[in-house]
């Protein structure tokens, strides 16, 4: 060993000596351990021949084995793995040539060194052939023992050499690979033996589970195990499991050293040596708490949400219901007064014109005026009322044809009127059909009203794109409106017009853009005062963007 | 039978009144039977009740039925007397305020003949009342009567 006040300098290190190796030096080194034992590999057809030879070889750290023919070595070499071979040239059946030419076609042997031995009276030709089929060395018969003791010793030394350089870096990978597992903080990795008792435990074990490696190496896990896992057999069951099929894993709820639960994660990996014989077990195991009660929460509003979308839902119905039966009343009830009034006036004019005076007739047209707008809110109120609670259907529909129909109607309520209708063909849309009616009546008859100041008019309906998205329009050459109002022109009973000049009730674009959004599109409008509206609307959002239709 | 008889279903005694002066306007001169309500409505058809022992050889040429009345509404009227084989073919012309699609699709599920909605405006109410009296008093040919068993 090394004394620390005189270091022993690599140099003075002669082989064959005892070699000092430092733990804390891992790349200190060029020194031969005699523990390493070289196997040396006699390969002859005459025994006295290997004997000789064997005297002269044998020594401490070296095993010397003979064969007597080439079958008898390529045994040998089934068997164990050799430093060094001498082979004999002339050998019947199998010569060394094939032995040797053999030997290197395995892989374990591909670089084994071989001497060929050889009588004196060799041509070059066997020298050459020697060399290319593998051999290191040539020697010739009869072997001078200093010359074969010399080369045999460079080659086991070499040997040594190589191969506690090939252990040292594997008791380095090893023991980097083992405090990497220590370290590691966030697995429980851990060793078991076959009977489930802990061999080693990590840092991650620690913390994961409270318990430190002394209290636990050599116990088995039944501690980590819930009371009802324990009675139920699980850690058992779970080891049979890893045994019979070489790896099983699990979710369940362990405890903690102090008592507390945590959500593991365990995988349970059969440890099988080269003969397939059960070593023990590797357990990982995480600690998933976190993610569990994450899940656990992110389950529980679910539930708490679909809970109250049902709730919501309920209510939502209840108040649908109760419009329905609320338009159902004022349908029935509202307008019966409105037929008295109206009728009884008209009924007044009638029959007692003559007594009323100009001015009593005007009162009573008034009052008749009246009531008839009321009636016509009336029903603009009833019709918005039922585009929201409707049902809704999306089928293909054909605006043009539905445009045009309308147009028809339009032309029958005022023949007179000259205003040419501009109809684009093959306008189909995605939608309910009933409900895009109501809108394209609104805006065709608001585009009829608003031109009717006009000898000539004429009133369009197309599709534009914008961004992507058809855009449907109207458009008109008439009245036009004010652009500063426009964010009131589809408010309910919102007017831009005084009903002198134009008569309505506010409601029928309140009921288009009711329509629209239930089909998850947008409507606006472009004008100028006195050159005419524009009125577009869409159907669909374009991709990506949320419908803000209010559907049931 | 030569009394083409109008039987008026209608509880609204103002409206009563309009229809009356709107059949007079149009000079629809045919008696009109007025029943209140339902229940009253299904007497005289049947000769029940105020009604007992009416001649039932006489039924009205039209009917023409208010929905919302008192006692029995105006669909379970028609209900009745499209299962009586007595009243099942007479003409009804439902005339209500409502036009509300399920009224309207109810009232033809029981085999209304026709649906008028009443206009606001006398003035078109009057003329509704002159085309359906020149239809179904004068154009349509009723079934006839049939004999009681």
């Amino acid at each position: 060993m090394t004394q620390p006040s005189h270091p022993m300098p690599l140099t003075e290190v002669k082989p064959g000596t005892v070699a000092p190796v430092e733990p804390d030096r891992p790349s200190s080194p060029v020194a031969l351990t005699p523990a390493i034992t070289a196997n040396i590999l006699l390969v002859d057809d005459d025994p006295r021949s290997l004997m000789a030879m064997e005297t002269i070889l044998a020594g401490p750290g070296r095993k010397i084995v003979k064969a007597e023919s080439g079958e008898d070595a390529l045994r040998h070499l089934l068997q164990q793995d050799f430093a060094l071979i001498l082979l004999d040239v002339r050998m019947p059946r199998l010569d060394g040539f094939e032995t040797a030419a053999l030997i290197r076609q395995r892989a374990r042997s591909r670089y084994t060194p071989i001497i060929f031995l050889s009588a004196v009276d060799t041509m070059d030709a066997d020298v050459f052939r020697g060399l290319s089929s593998g051999a290191v060395d040539y020697l010739f018969k009869p072997v001078v023992p200093q010359v074969l003791q010399t080369k045999v010793s460079v080659f086991v030394d070499l040997f040594r050499l190589s191969e506690q350089l090939y252990q040292q870096a594997v008791q380095q990978s090893e023991e980097r690979f083992r405090l990497f597992v220590e370290q590691v903080q966030d697995y429980a990795i851990i060793l078991l033996d076959s009977t489930g008792l802990v061999q080693t435990w990590n840092a991650g074990a620690q913390r994961v589970t409270g318990y430190a490696a002394a209290e636990i190496i050599g116990q088995s896990l039944i501690c980590l195990y819930t009371q009802e896992d324990r009675a139920a057999g699980k850690r058992e069951s779970l080891l049979q499991t890893a045994r019979t099929a070489g790896r099983v894993e699990d979710e369940g709820w362990r405890v903690r050293k102090d008592g507390s639960h945590f959500w593991a994660n365990v995988v349970l990996t059969a440890l099988h040596d080269e003969a397939g014989q059960l070593q023990g077990f590797a357990k990982v195991t995480r600690d998933l708490t976190e993610r569990k009660r994450a899940d656990e929460e992110i389950h529980r509003l679910n539930v708490a949400l679909e809970q109250r979308v049902l709730e919501r839902t309920a209510q939502l119905e209840a108040a649908n219901k109760e419009l329905e039966s609320f338009s159902y009343s004022v349908s029935h009830d509202l307008r019966a007064p409105l037929r008295s009034i109206d009728g009884f006036s008209l009924a007044l004019l009638e029959d007692l014109g003559d007594k009323l005076g100009l001015q009593g007739k005007d009162y009573l047209r008034r009052v008749r005026e009246a009531t008839q707008r009321m009636g016509q809110l009336i029903d603009d109120l009833l019709n918005l009322a039922r585009v929201t609670r409707e049902e809704m259907r999306r089928e293909p529909v054909d605006l043009s044809a539905l445009a045009r129909s309308i147009a028809t109607d339009l032309k029958r309520t005022q023949p007179d009127r000259q205003v040419a209708f501009a109809i684009a063909d093959g306008v189909v849309a995605k939608g309910d059909a009933h409900l895009l009616r109501v809108a394209l009546e609104n805006l065709l008859g608001n585009a009829w009203k608003f031109t009717s100041k006009q000898p000539r008019t004429r009133i369009e309906f197309g599709v534009d794109r914008q961004n992507g998205t058809p855009a449907y329009f109207v458009r008109d050459d008439g009245a036009g409106f004010d652009m500063a109002y426009s964010g009131k022109l589809f408010g309910a009973f919102q007017r831009l017009h005084s009903n002198k000049e134009f008569e309505g009730t506010g409601i029928g674009l309140a009921t288009v853009k009711r329509v629209i959004r239930r089909h998850g599109g947008r409507v606006w409008a472009e004008s100028l005062v006195g050159q005419g509206a524009t009125f577009y609307f869409t159907l669909h959002l374009p991709e990506g963007s949320q419908p803000i239709g209010v559907s049931r | 039978m030569t009394k083409k008889m109008i039987l008026l279903v209608e509880d609204n005694p103002d409206d009563e009144a309009l229809t009356l002066r709107a059949l007079k306007q149009n000079k629809i001169q045919n008696e009109v039977v007025v029943a209140r309500d339902g229940a009253e409505a299904l007497d005289y058809l049947f000769a029940r009740g105020a009604y007992a022992g009416r001649d039932l050889r006489v039924m009205p040429q039209l009917i023409l039925l208010d929905l919302k009345l008192p006692k029995v509404d105006g669909l379970e009227v028609l209900q009745r007397l499209r299962a009586d084989p007595r009243t099942a073919l007479l003409p009804v012309v439902v005339l209500t305020s409502s036009k509300e699609g399920r009224d309207v699709i109810e009232s033809y599920r029981h085999s209304a003949n026709s649906y008028i909605p009443k206009p606001v405006d006398f003035a078109q109410f009057t003329e509704a009342v002159r085309q359906l009296g020149l239809y179904w008093l004068v154009l349509n040919e009723p079934a006839p009567v049939p004999r009681s068993a």
